[in-house]
Formats: C-alpha cells, structure tokens, sequence
C-alpha cells in the first residue's frame, strides 16, 4: 500500500459536506424501505447506514448515462433535416466534476471494466470525459451485503486498485487508502488527518483477517474456483443447462439494466417538431432482449432466449476474460435481485460444472 | 494521423458526403457514387463498410462497394430494407448523406498472392465482394486463375450487370451465374450457387476463396470448398450482423467473441469455425 491515512469520522462527515459544496457528489441514498441506489447527496451519511444494502444499480449510470445525446443536428437551410441538406453537427461531452462516494469494491472493479471496453480500440470521447472527471471514493466491505453478493468467489470483495481512495470502517475513524496522486491532492483539503501508524495498520490488516471469514459463505457459493469461469465456459455451448434456464428466462433485460459491466447500447434520432434539427442519443441495451441482434433484412442471430442467455454468460465469463484478462461478472449479485425468474448466476454456474463433470455437455 | 486520432473528437458524428450520381439496380437496390464534402478521400480497403446517416431517421452499415482505385469519392450499392435505407432513396443527386468510416478489417488478398482465386457472391454479397474482383484483376499477374460464382434470386435481382458482361467476357476470367428461379428471359444456369462448383474444375489446394452472401448460404458453401480441398485459413468470409456504432462498443454485431464490426466483418474461416459451427448445428 503506497499510503494510508486516519481520519476521525466526523472530520471526514465535513470535508465530504465542503466538497459537495463545490461539486458533485453521489452517494447510496435510501429510496424505499430496503432500497437503495445512488444519488445526489450533501453530506456523508450514506457512510454510515448501519445494514449496507446493495444499490438496485450501480455508480456506472454516473460514467454511462441510461441515455446521452451523442451529437446534436441541425439543418440551415429551410428544410427537414432527413431531406438531404448539409447539416451542422455539434457535439458535446460532459465533464462535471463528480465524486463518486461510498464505491463498493465490486462496484470499483466493474468500473475498471468499462474503462477497459471504453477505451479499446476506438475510445469513447463521453465515457472517457466522464470518467476522467470523476473521483472515487470506495468502501470497502467488511461483510457480504447479502445471500445473492457472490463477490468472494470471483475475486471482487477487495479493492486494491481502481480507487482515488478507499475508506476502511475502523469504528471511530475512516483508514484511508490513497490510491491515485488526484486522491492525495484531494485529501489535502481533509481537516484533522494524520499519516495511519504501525497500529492503524495492524487494526486495518486485523480487519481484513476478519473479512476472510466473514466472506467465506459468499466464496462457497460457487463450487469451484471463479478463476476457472472461462474453463467452465468452455465448450459448454450445447450444454442443456442453457435451455433449462433459458426456459426460465423472460428475456427481459433486468439483468442487463442493474448489470454494472453491460455497456451495450442502442441508438436513436430525436427531431424537433419542425423537424429542423435534432439529435443522435444512445441509451442502454440490453442483450437479452429479443431484438437486440435482429438486422433489418429480418434474420435474428440470437432469437432463443437460450441463446441469449447463453451469450450473456459467455460475455462475462468467458470472452471479456480472453480479450481483457478479467472476468466481466464481478459478482455484485444484481441480477439474481431483480431476476422475476430467479435466474442466480453462480447457480448457473455450478450446473455447469455438474454437467461437464457428468460428461454430458456435447450431447 | 491515425485513424483512432482522428475519431477520437468525433467518434460518433458522421461527415457530409454528396450524392454525386445514383442509379437504379433493381427493384430494391440502388446505386449511389458519393464524395465528402471536406474533399477527404475515403481511404478504405476492399471488404471495409461505412456507416450511412440519415439524421432524424438513424444509421446503418453499408459495404462499400468501389475499390481503392477509386479515389473519387467512393460507391455504395445499398438495399432498401430498413428505416434509414428507405429514407436514403427519397434522396437524389446533389443531396446530402451523413458518413463515418471506413470501419471494420478488410479481405486479406496478399493471403493469395500466387494462388487461383474463387469469389462466391450470393445476392447482395457481390457488393462486398466487388471491390476486391476489381482489385485482384488490377494487379491480374499476382494471381493464377480467377473464377467468380454469383448467384441470385431471379434475373431481375442481378446486380452490377455491366461488371458481370465484362468479366464473362475476360479471358483471363472464368466468371458464372446462376438464378434460384429463371423466367423467360433468361438463358443462363438455373439453381443454387452451390451447383456451380460442380461446373468448373477447381485445384483447392492452390485456391483461396472469398465467400459472401445470406448466413445460409455459407453452411453450404463452405462444405463444397472444403470439399474441393480449400483449406479454411485460406476462404475468407464478411458478415453481416446488426450494428449500431460500428467501433466496436454497442454490442449489437457480437458474434461468440467477436465484434464483427471491429474484428471483422471480414474473417477467415479459420477463426469463425467453432462460432459459426455451433449456429449451424442447432
């Protein structure tokens, strides 16, 4: 760990207050009785909900907006702008300054995610402005949110990287992890701070100890080690488990939409009334829904709920880990929450494991 | 500057291009020659698409269909099936479309440089394809024979009739069509594309073939080029899948691993095998 700080915890109450005097800050705020999603905040009371329930979606909403204007059009001349005029093009990215509070380490280890698919190749200006703007604050967890969090099994219950600084509950005080030079800048405006000593780290390394077995029921939740998705993954194509489970599946897409690694999107025109100008916004798609890869001329490459099911697991467990190095599930348990099927991801797993154990997969 | 440079600003907005001239193919295609307004030459290779925007309506992927030899502006044969190519055809010389691109790989023909080439066209698949006939007969001497299978629905669906005329008549071309169904008309084969490869002997293991058409049509003929000995790292194929971005971060074009829009939509059949198998067998 480069540094560590200690903060009491009200000291850290007003900073957090002062800088959402100056910027942005979002926060787990409670909607309804048991349920959470980020939010607006002013103060730093999200820190300090006694039962952390997990969010109904994640921060990611904060970096991918669910709908964003890509660019706007407009036409000069007096016609329609799908008439074939030369149009004015004008396009914007955002770049408020955010801090992203109470980050949860799967939530941090999604965003690293999507930072890899949004830079791939052909980087993404809205994302990436979004991205560079924001400040994240983790939390890390010291006990499984719930019975569905399956975190510990595919190895995002610890944050050791992708945060400007991580909070570590120490009762009184906040240890602070400084993870990025933005975050120690930022830390500089924090009041009654000081350097964490030899016995803040022992404190800090005995509560991790903790962790380990607190966390051990949510790591058992997958029957083999997550490392081993992509093996399970492979070659389990034909495996009957897609079509009992995409029996089940609604194709609704609620997966898709509290999914904090899905970055799949649609695009849309909007025009004016006077059809004078317009514009060009993409908001989330989700590949469980039966059009997503339907092509004008009519075929459906994924027309089956099995197949699309299937692609989705494959997505995150299989091919995201080939092209980036790691897995695209990071285990938050969002999907199993909002599921009406009651379709648990590391219950899909474990079948398939059971099924390829059994030999019967390429049937 | 590179091309991720130059998208960098504007990854999502398209660049005015005239419609320099149009033609009719047929009932359902069109024929467009454009040219950017900015005077910027496309710059593609053969096999690559563009993204085509009709504000207000939305965007498809359209290959292009001119080779790189062709420096001003470039052209597109686009089938009006959907919202945005049913717009295009309102559209006359002189207006004005929205274009991003070139995007996507390209048909590897330096992979057979030496080697007699097969192309197989089925339907609108010649417009992907096209570019890169013209390209090998530019550069003829690099190849050893050139044999172009095209089939199609009726002979009212022929596209590029005029290309076909002169390839049927090129010596150094062994170029052959056929119709799904004839009417009275037509005085050519009759029947799938597939039956062609029955018509013209072919030596596989100095082949390397260029495949495009309908999915269904591939399951087919894939198996008729293996069965004349081609071995897959040596057919190349072009895909089509639904695409929103095309750069590879909308998700829609994923096939298995791939984003055919940034990995294709031109691949070897090599590295599509265990993907496409498992379509087909279901």
């Amino acid at each position: 760990m480069d540094t560590a700080k200690v903060v009491g915890k009200p000291a850290f109450a007003s900073f957090i207050e002062r800088q959402a005097e100056e910027v942005s800050v979002v926060a787990p705020v409670a909607r309804a009785a048991g349920e959470f999603s980020y939010g607006e905040v002013q103060d730093a009371s999200s820190l300090e909900e006694e039962e952390y329930i997990p969010t109904l979606s994640s921060p990611k909403k904060y970096l991918l907006p669910p709908q964003e204007a890509l660019f706007r059009f407009s036409s000069p001349a007096d016609s329609a702008v799908h008439e074939g005029e030369e149009l004015e093009y004008t396009a914007d990215v955002e770049q408020k300054r955010r801090i992203l509070l109470a980050v949860r380490p799967c939530d941090i280890a999604a965003i690293h995610r999507m930072d890899q698919v949004f830079s791939d190749t052909e980087p993404d200006p809205h994302y990436l402005a979004r991205r560079r703007a924001a400040i994240i604050i983790g939390l890390d967890c010291l006990e499984p949110c719930d019975e569905l969090a399956f975190c510990a099994a595919v190895g995002t219950s610890d944050a050791d990287e992708g945060f400007d600084l991580l909070l570590t509950d120490l009762g009184e005080d906040w240890l602070v992890r400084v993870g990025t030079d933005q975050g120690a800048e930022l830390l500089e405006e924090c009041q009654e701070i000081r350097d964490a000593t030899e016995q803040d780290l022992q404190r800090l390394k005995d509560v991790v100890q903790a962790k380990e077995k607190v966390f051990r029921k949510c790591q058992e939740r997958l029957d083999f080690p997550g490392e081993d998705i992509p093996e399970v993954l492979e070659g389990s194509e034909d495996s009957p488990v897609w079509d009992e489970y995409g029996d089940r599946c609604l194709g609704c897409g609620r997966c898709n939409l509290v999914c904090p690694t899905c970055f799949c999107f649609d695009v849309e025109d909007t025009v004016s009334l006077d059809l004078k100008e317009g514009e060009r916004t993409r908001r989330w798609d989700g590949c469980t829904l039966l059009e997503f890869a339907a092509v004008a001329g009519g075929e459906n490459f994924r027309r089956e709920r099995s197949d699309r099911l299937r692609h989705m697991f494959l997505h995150k467990g299989k091919y995201g880990p080939e092209r980036y190095g790691d897995l695209y599930c990071i285990g938050c348990g969002r999907c199993a929450r909002t599921c009406l099927a009651g379709i648990d991801h590391p219950e899909v797993y474990n079948a398939l494991m059971r099924h390829r154990d059994k030999g019967d997969d390429h049937g | 500057m590179t091309r991720s440079e130059h998208h960098a600003k504007s990854l999502y907005v398209p660049e005015s291009a005239e419609i320099v001239d149009r033609k009719t193919m047929t009932n359902d295609e069109t024929w467009y020659h454009l040219r950017f307004k900015s005077g910027r030459t496309l710059g593609h290779e053969p096999g690559q698409f563009v993204q085509v925007s009709i504000p207000g309506v939305g965007e498809a992927p359209i290959s292009i269909t001119s080779p790189p030899s062709m420096t001003d502006g470039f052209e597109l044969c686009i089938r009006h099936v959907g919202n945005v190519t049913n717009a295009i055809r309102q559209l006359g010389k002189g207006n004005v479309v929205g274009i991003r691109g070139p995007f996507g790989t390209s048909f590897d023909l330096a992979a057979v440089r030496g080697y007699d080439i097969l192309f197989v066209a089925g339907g609108l698949g010649l417009v992907p394809l096209r570019p890169v006939i013209h390209t090998a007969l530019e550069e003829r001497d690099q190849y050893g024979r050139i044999i172009i299978f095209y089939g199609t629905r009726s002979p009212d669906t022929v596209l590029y009739r005029e290309d076909l005329k002169k390839w049927q008549s090129d010596p150094s071309v062994d170029c052959h069509i056929t119709v799904d169904l004839a009417d009275d008309t037509w005085r050519g084969h009759v029947g799938l594309v597939t039956e062609l490869f029955h018509l013209v002997s072919m030596d596989g293991e100095n082949t390397g073939a260029f495949i495009c058409g309908p999915d269904i049509m591939f399951r087919f003929v894939l198996a008729e080029a293996r069965a004349i000995g081609i071995s897959d790292d040596m057919v190349f194929l072009s895909l089509e899948r639904r695409m929103k971005c095309g750069v590879g971060k909308c998700g829609h074009c994923q096939e298995g691993p791939f984003f055919v829009c940034r990995d294709g939509p031109c691949f070897s059949y090599d590295q599509l095998q265990e993907t496409l198998q498992r379509e087909w067998t279901e």
